[in-house]
């Protein structure tokens, strides 16, 4: 399993794809530290500008990645059909779960580095433009809990996205069902219903960020380990039921 | 040493049966061309033998092994399908890099097999640039990866230029000098004549002819030319060959040592006594022929 997770790994630096989606991850964190600093104290934001929990909510854009990762987990796998390089992939590794399994934990440690490098830049990012605003960097609050949490949801959401491609294969509808439902149905059904919602990946991450005030939904959420066990439920059961119906198919 | 064996293989796409009760052996050490016009089943069969496709009955194993079961198979069978299974976007290089990390092999392997086909000066390229000759070498050289004492290869030949055709010639024969098990498959007889050992006949998914390539190129029957044809006749008659007279010559359904014999003792002189050349592909293509389903050896047709 370590040899083929290696070049499940070997794969990814091989081509352009992590590098590009790195950094549009990085833009999309960019954003969110913007909105959030310079709208501070602002009418209708949020926060105030002097805020105890400013940097703290600055800081867990970080996870504004997941929607990334979910998007590299998706062609990580669905491009094995598209290229055909299922073929040779499952001609190495007849059993074919094998090769599911290595590639999430593969994507596990990409979302790893793609959430530490996030977390570093948010924080850069936050310390600097509060600086530029003359505002305090207050180091208050939970802010190990918010760094672990923002790790966390970057981290689950790249299996989830491998389970997702797996099971629908066809990338073009993988990809924009994905963006679709992140950005705007997910948005709407966790605002809309939240007893539906809560049991969302978007709920459930928003579980495990715990941004109080600044939460989508306020006090309709699972506690924060119960939204990280449902990550990790929704990338182990897509998987397994891919593993089941969808991977087994003819390599015609 | 490995035997490959189809057993009662079948797979039905729908109402389609693509593969038909397939039974065959390919025997080890041997080049045996798999051979068949376009859709009569030689991919799907392959793919079946390597796992890609479950058939809907019978088995296909490497001594008694399905591929599946196989501990190393980049190791035990070197593949080459059709030329796609590359990313268009990653070298030459780093697609066998890829493939030796996944199968335990030292990553030095990609570069060796590169030179062996030839491909070293592109290894830095990415495959969207490469020609259909050149995907058709870098998948050979993933075939070799694992220097496996089997190599099954889908139609090698497809989309190289004459001197690649005669590079594969020479490649397959060197292959198949040091004692590999080669099967090979193609829908043109003489990108295989001149290599194979063995060759198996599929149409409409069924296996029409099995024999070695000596076999079946006598069958095109042997040309006979005597001052005393009445007497021969007789003689190949009663021997139960049968024997049509074409422009002063006789045509025989028999091999040209087995007809100097009746005429040995026949008493009998001969002017001429040759094979039929080019008896290879008019079997091949009487074989695969619509109108024909399983014919008889055939002879003489010329």
């Amino acid at each position: 399993m370590k040899a083929l997770v290696q070049a499940e790994l070997l794969k990814l630096r091989t081509v352009r794809l992590p590098a590009t989606l790195l950094l549009v991850t990085l833009a999309l964190v960019a954003l969110s530290v913007c909105a959030t600093v310079l709208t501070a104290g602002r009418t209708g934001a949020p926060l105030g500008a002097h805020d105890p929990d400013l940097f703290r909510v600055a800081l867990s854009s970080a996870s504004a990645g997941t929607t990334m990762l979910l998007v590299l987990g998706i062609l990580v796998l669905t491009q094995e059909f598209r290229f055909g390089t299922a073929t040779p992939s499952f001609l190495v590794t007849p059993r074919r779960e094998r090769v599911l399994v290595a590639k999430l934990l593969a994507i596990t440690l990409v979302g790893a580095l793609f959430a530490a490098v996030s977390v570093l830049f948010a924080a850069a990012l936050s310390v600097g433009l509060l600086r530029l605003r003359g505002l305090d960097v207050v180091l208050e609050g939970p802010l190990t809990r918010t760094v672990l949490a923002d790790l966390l949801v970057v981290v689950l959401y790249g299996p989830i996205g491998i389970a997702v491609g797996a099971l629908v294969r066809n990338q073009v509808a993988a990809v924009v069902g994905a963006l679709a439902y992140s950005f705007v149905v997910e948005n709407l059904l966790v605002a809309l219903l939240p007893d539906v919602g809560r049991w969302l990946p978007g709920g459930a991450s928003a579980a495990v960020l715990q941004l109080g005030d600044v939460a989508t939904t306020r006090g309709e959420l699972l506690p924060p380990l119960g939204g990280a066990l449902l990550l990790v439920a929704y990338a182990v059961v897509l998987s397994l039921v891919a593993a089941r119906l969808t991977l087994r198919r003819d390599l015609a | 040493m490995t035997t490959l064996a189809f057993d009662g293989l079948t797979k039905r796409f729908g109402a389609t049966t693509a593969v038909d009760g397939l039974t065959a052996t390919v025997r080890d050490g041997r080049v045996t061309g798999f051979l068949g016009p376009n859709g009569a089943g030689k991919t799907t069969t392959l793919r079946m033998l390597l796992g890609l496709v479950t058939p809907t009955a019978g088995t296909a194993t490497f001594d008694g092994r399905p591929y599946a079961a196989l501990q190393r198979p980049l190791q035990e069978v070197g593949t080459l399908l059709e030329a796609t299974g590359f990313h268009p976007g990653r070298t030459a290089r780093d697609h066998l890099r890829v493939l030796a990390v996944a199968a335990g092999l030292p990553q030095g392997r990609a570069d060796e097999v590169l030179r062996a086909v030839d491909l070293a000066p592109a290894a830095g390229k990415r495959v969207g640039q490469f020609s259909l000759g050149m995907r058709q070498r870098l998948g050979l050289a993933a075939a070799l990866l694992g220097d496996p004492p089997v190599l099954v290869l889908d139609e090698p030949a497809n989309g190289l230029d004459p001197q690649g055709i005669r590079w594969l010639r020479d490649t397959l024969r060197a292959l198949a000098a040091e004692g590999r098990t080669v099967l090979v498959s193609s829908h043109v007889l003489p990108e295989v004549e001149q290599t194979a050992d063995d060759v198996l006949v599929v149409h409409r998914g069924r296996l029409v002819r099995a024999g070695t390539v000596a076999e079946l190129r006598s069958e095109g029957g042997t040309r006979v030319r005597t001052p005393d044809a009445d007497r021969l006749v007789a003689a190949l008659q009663q021997a139960g060959h049968a024997v049509r007279r074409d422009d002063g010559d006789l045509l025989v359904g028999a091999p040209a040592p087995v007809v100097g014999q009746v005429a040995l003792q026949a008493g009998v002189v001969l002017h001429l006594l040759e094979e039929q050349g080019g008896g290879l592909e008019e079997v091949f293509l009487q074989l695969t022929a619509d109108a024909v389903p399983v014919p008889a050896p055939v002879w003489g047709a010329a």
